[in-house]
């Protein structure tokens, strides 16, 4: 960081900005001692992106200690997921870390009882067309996402980590016995599940694109929670039980190749054994070397418009059976037609 | 050292030019030539460069298409944060480079608080003016510029979370509707002023580029001594009504749009000013009035 030009430092913020990641860097260069050394404009914008990570976070944090009041006579529990989580952990994936919504995840037949409370405490669905009200019904793993007008934050309930149609779609109920409670009926889910979540959501739902944020935050899940001794083979039985192999394995591959992970061999190994073939792996490879850090690499376009638009239409077919697929596209695309 | 017109003129319309305006440096680039032209008028004497320097933000006015280019010309935006900003007509083109300017600052800096106030200086006495939109805010800041004051800044008022001060962010006054003739009258001179942008959401703009001693000021930072409030009533007998210390702190709050992110830092800053200054409303009814009503509250309150 100290031997950065000018033009250097542009292509750094730009590239941070397009991958979210400058309240990670503020937090970066303050913990390695750099700061003092930086040039004092280098600073001054990752002292905007310190300040604007802290308030979302401290945004995000209110909006719980609000969903508490909102639930208040609910008693089950209430699943703090993903950036909501780390940040009521203090988990190092939490610094710096810009998080605009917040997920809880509750017991399917829970689904209807905490709408309610919500619904009754002002929150307003975001989703007004009636057939995105009924796909979320009917096919999402979550509800229409829920926003209160004071606040204009988003809240969005899952009842799974994945759409039920998904053909990885696991046993829930499994992850949900084993969330450990945090205050009151606010749980978190286990460490090995808050990483294969992360996981799932990154290469198994998501599209993959500018995603180098989300392979960080499973370095930092990794590099935190291997240090208690028994972490590694209660992360690869667990993955093994609710049937996330291959997601697992793409995870350490490219946790390994990109941020140098410190992933044990035998681990490796193990996560192997549920590698895809030759070919797939190599598609894979080219897909996501390709999209992890898109900006700034010089790329031809073409490969890296393929590469992208790859992996959104493999998130898509993961997601739904191909009859359901096709007709929710043809309903999508005739919507679009009609609009315009 | 400023690179010559026809060097910003070809960054400008290429790959983008660097311009700073106090703390902030923003890379921009104008594919319209009229916009282009107007935009090199009112920034006339601003720092340039075409040298790379770190960059708060970009704006790029361009185009959507060849048709929205030629046909029914409309400006686009593009910021890195934002780029679905309502497009205007290319005759109103100078207003979307201030509305990406404007909003880029207004969610991005952290640094400094923002106040929606106008900030100037006599004798080193920091004064800041803000105000809700029609109370005058732009043209007793403006009148008070062309009146031999420095001008610090009109939209945002920048005070540094850590050494307390005012910093300058002159950029041109946007004045509005009737506010435009009283300073043209002011002014004398129509060189600094641009032309006049009707229709838009709000009335007639038209922008005034600071007095040029304001410009090259524009890296030297203020104490803040004083506080006013302006309230425009066309019928009233010109006042002062003082404001105390609380009052003071929750309407400094009140017109900054950055506390609650900052938080506890600008609390503290708040605090500080709310303490260090002294503050008043005044009523006026013509900026004669109001100008005479600022040198006097000063006058009787710091010596």
């Amino acid at each position: 960081m100290l031997k950065l030009t000018v033009k250097d430092w542009n292509s750094v913020f730009f590239a941070a900005h397009m991958l979210k990641l400058r309240g990670r860097l503020a937090s970066d260069a303050r913990e390695n001692g750099l700061w003092e050394q930086l040039p004092h404009k280098a600073q001054q914008i990752l002292t905007n992106a310190r300040i604007i990570a802290e308030a979302r976070q401290r945004k995000v944090m209110w909006e719980v200690n609000r969903l508490r009041r909102a639930l208040f006579g609910f008693e089950d529990k209430v699943i703090l997921v993903k950036g909501g989580a780390y940040i009521a952990r203090g988990l190092r994936a939490a610094k710096g870390r810009i998080s605009v919504d917040i997920d809880i995840l509750v017991a399917k037949k829970n689904l209807d009882i905490v709408e309610n409370h919500l619904l009754l405490s002002g929150y307003a669905s975001q989703v007004l067309n009636s057939y995105d009200q009924q796909y979320y019904r009917e096919w999402a793993h979550e509800l229409p996402p829920l926003v209160h007008p004071d606040r204009m934050v988003e809240v969005d309930v899952h009842h799974n980590i994945l759409q039920v149609t998904n053909r990885l779609c696991p046993n829930i109920n499994l992850m949900i016995e084993a969330a450990v409670p945090l205050e009151d009926n606010i749980y978190v889910l286990s460490d090995v599940d808050i990483l294969l979540h992360s996981i799932v959501h990154l290469f198994v739902d998501g599209t993959i694109k500018a995603s180098l944020r989300n392979l960080l935050e499973q370095h930092d899940l990794i590099s935190e929670f291997s240090q208690q001794a028994d972490f590694w083979t209660q992360f690869m039985d667990r993955a093994e039980e609710l049937g996330f192999g291959r997601p697992v394995f793409y995870c350490l591959r490219y946790c390994a190749h990109f941020l140098n992970t410190d992933i044990p061999s035998e681990v490796m190994t193990r996560a192997k054994k549920a590698a895809p073939g030759f070919l797939t792996l190599k598609i894979m490879d080219m897909m996501i070397f390709r999209t992890m850090v898109p900006y700034g690499t010089g790329g031809s376009k073409v490969t890296d418009y393929l590469a992208t638009n790859g992996l959104y239409i493999r998130s898509h077919w993961l997601r739904m059976p191909p009859a359901l697929l096709a007709k929710h596209l043809t309903r999508k695309f005739f919507r679009r037609f009609l609009k315009s | 050292m400023n690179p010559d017109l026809s060097t910003i003129k070809r960054r400008l319309s290429g790959s983008g030019l660097f311009m700073t305006v106090g703390p902030i440096c923003t890379k921009i680039s104008i594919k319209f030539p009229s916009i282009r032209d107007e935009f090199m008028h009112i920034y006339k004497g601003y720092s340039f460069s075409e040298q790379p320097e770190i960059t708060d933000y970009y704006l790029d006015v361009y185009a959507k298409s060849f048709y929205r280019r030629y046909v029914r010309p409309q400006v686009a935006l593009n910021t890195l944060t934002r780029n679905n900003f309502v497009p205007l007509p290319e005759s109103m083109g100078l207003l979307s480079v201030e509305m990406g300017m404007n909003w880029q600052v207004a969610f991005g800096c952290k640094t400094h608080v923002l106040f929606h106030a106008g900030v100037v200086e006599r004798d080193g006495i920091g004064v800041v003016i803000p105000a809700i939109s029609g109370s005058g805010k732009s043209t007793l800041s403006a009148g008070l510029a062309y009146d031999g004051w420095r001008f610090l800044s009109d939209e945002f008022g920048m005070l540094d979370v850590d050494t307390g001060l005012l910093y300058p962010y002159p950029r041109p006054v946007s004045l509005k509707n009737e506010s435009i003739a009283v300073m043209k009258d002011w002014v004398g001179d129509p060189e600094p002023f641009s032309r006049e942008y009707e229709g838009t959401p709000k009335g007639t703009i038209c922008y005034l580029r600071p007095p040029v001693p304001s410009l090259e000021n524009m890296h030297k930072p203020v104490r803040p001594r004083v506080v006013i409030h302006p309230v425009f009533n066309p019928n009233a007998k010109p006042s002062i009504t003082p404001l105390t210390k609380t009052m003071a702190f929750f309407r400094l709050v009140r017109s900054s749009a950055n506390y609650g992110d900052i938080g506890e830092a600008a609390f503290h800053a708040l605090t500080k000013v709310a303490e260090e200054t002294i503050s008043c409303e005044i009523t006026y009814s013509s900026l004669e009035e109001a100008i005479a009503l600022v040198n006097q509250f000063i006058d009787e309150n710091i010596s």
